[in-house]
């Protein structure tokens, strides 16, 4: 019985097989050499700080974004409340011109200590054609000083009245109010 | 072959002189197994110098049981195996009993090829096939360890050969007649 191992064909190719031509190349060698000096050498230790990855910057950049959403989501906000959304000079040049005035209460059309004034003068008018040249006591009070009596022959009995406005009159500062950006 | 004493010495010191006179004594026969693995003589130098990197490195493992040459052919095999194994385009099996009978006697004794043939026969093999072949019928190894080595069964392995041996055979005669 033939063994396995005996077929011509392994027979054949067993005995051609060390006649295979193969000529050294140095070459070969000198890759082998260098593998094995790069084997040998132990790795530097790194000494250059690593290396700033994308994984790190990548926090600023989404701070950054958050910030940017926060702030347009403000500015949005503030326009659909109040219905303008001034640049960023002109509400610079409205807070140094004029006092911002509260929503709830009606802003005045003329300045405050004009109107003070024009109230003195209705009532020196309604005082002259009442009583010419005579005054009544209770109608100015003494405590304010500034009411001067003159003689009845005078025409002009009219109190003089200093243009400085009472202390509760609307010529105080009004307080600026607060913008809360954040809800 | 046999490798002297002082070559094995001056490589168990891993002194340079010493590894390239053991490589340059064992480069044709090694290159010439690696050639009938790989595919063209590049890849097979990759085979042979990463061969030879771990001898180099694990000779200090050799123990002096049996011979030296014996012990680093193992390891050369074994680079040139997984060079299959990482090259194993596919895998396919066919029952050992439905292939045909090799015929005994239609080898001619005085068929005259060239190298470069035998070298194109073996490559034009499937890679399995191939592997199978060049380590059963040249390298001598049995078919339990073959399946273990390549990851295939015994029955696998035997199919392989079998493929081997009728595709080679084909190619002998048609080469023949011509």
């Amino acid at each position: 019985m033939k063994k396995e191992n005996q077929i011509p064909v392994d027979e054949y190719f067993r005995q051609r097989e060390p006649e295979i031509p193969v000529v050294f190349d140095p070459k070969h060698w000198e890759q082998l050499s260098a593998a094995l000096d790069a084997a040998a050498r132990p790795e530097p230790l790194p000494t250059t700080p690593p290396r700033v990855t994308s994984r790190n910057t990548k926090g600023w950049w989404v701070s950054g974004i958050w910030i940017l959403l926060l702030l347009t989501s403000a500015r949005i906000f503030l326009q659909r409340t109040d219905g303008t959304v001034p640049a960023p000079g002109e509400v610079f040049q409205e807070q140094q011109t004029s006092p911002v005035v509260p929503r709830s209460e009606p802003a005045p059309t003329q300045p405050a200590v004009s109107g003070a004034s024009e109230a003195i003068n209705v009532r020196k008018e309604k005082f002259n054609k009442e009583v010419p040249g005579t005054i009544e006591q209770n109608q100015v009070p003494a405590e304010t000083g500034r009411v001067e009596l003159t003689a009845p022959d005078s025409t002009s009995l009219l109190p003089a009245i200093s243009p400085t406005p009472p202390p509760d009159s609307l010529s105080t500062a009004p307080k600026k109010k607060k913008k809360h950006i954040f809800w | 072959m046999t490798v002297p004493d002082d070559v094995l010495a001056g490589c168990r010191q891993n002194e340079r002189a010493a590894q390239e006179r053991l490589y340059r004594l064992c480069y044709e026969p090694f290159l010439r197994l690696c050639l009938r693995y790989a595919n063209n003589r590049d890849d097979a130098a990759t085979i042979l110098n990463k061969a030879f990197f771990n001898i180099l490195t694990r000779i200090g493992q050799y123990n002096g049981e049996g011979a030296l040459i014996g012990w680093m052919k193992r390891i050369v095999v074994n680079a040139a195996v997984d060079y299959v194994r990482a090259n194993q385009r596919f895998r396919y099996h066919e029952p050992v009993e439905n292939a045909e009978e090799m015929p005994g006697q239609s080898m001619p004794a005085d068929q005259e090829l060239t190298q470069h043939d035998l070298l194109t026969m073996l490559h034009d093999l499937p890679y399995t096939s191939g592997a199978v072949f060049n380590l059963f019928a040249i390298e001598g190894y049995a078919h339990r360890e073959i399946a273990q080595m390549l990851g295939i069964t015994e029955t696998n392995s035997k199919w392989h050969l079998h493929n081997a041996r009728k595709l080679l055979q084909k190619q002998l005669t048609d080469t023949a007649t011509l």
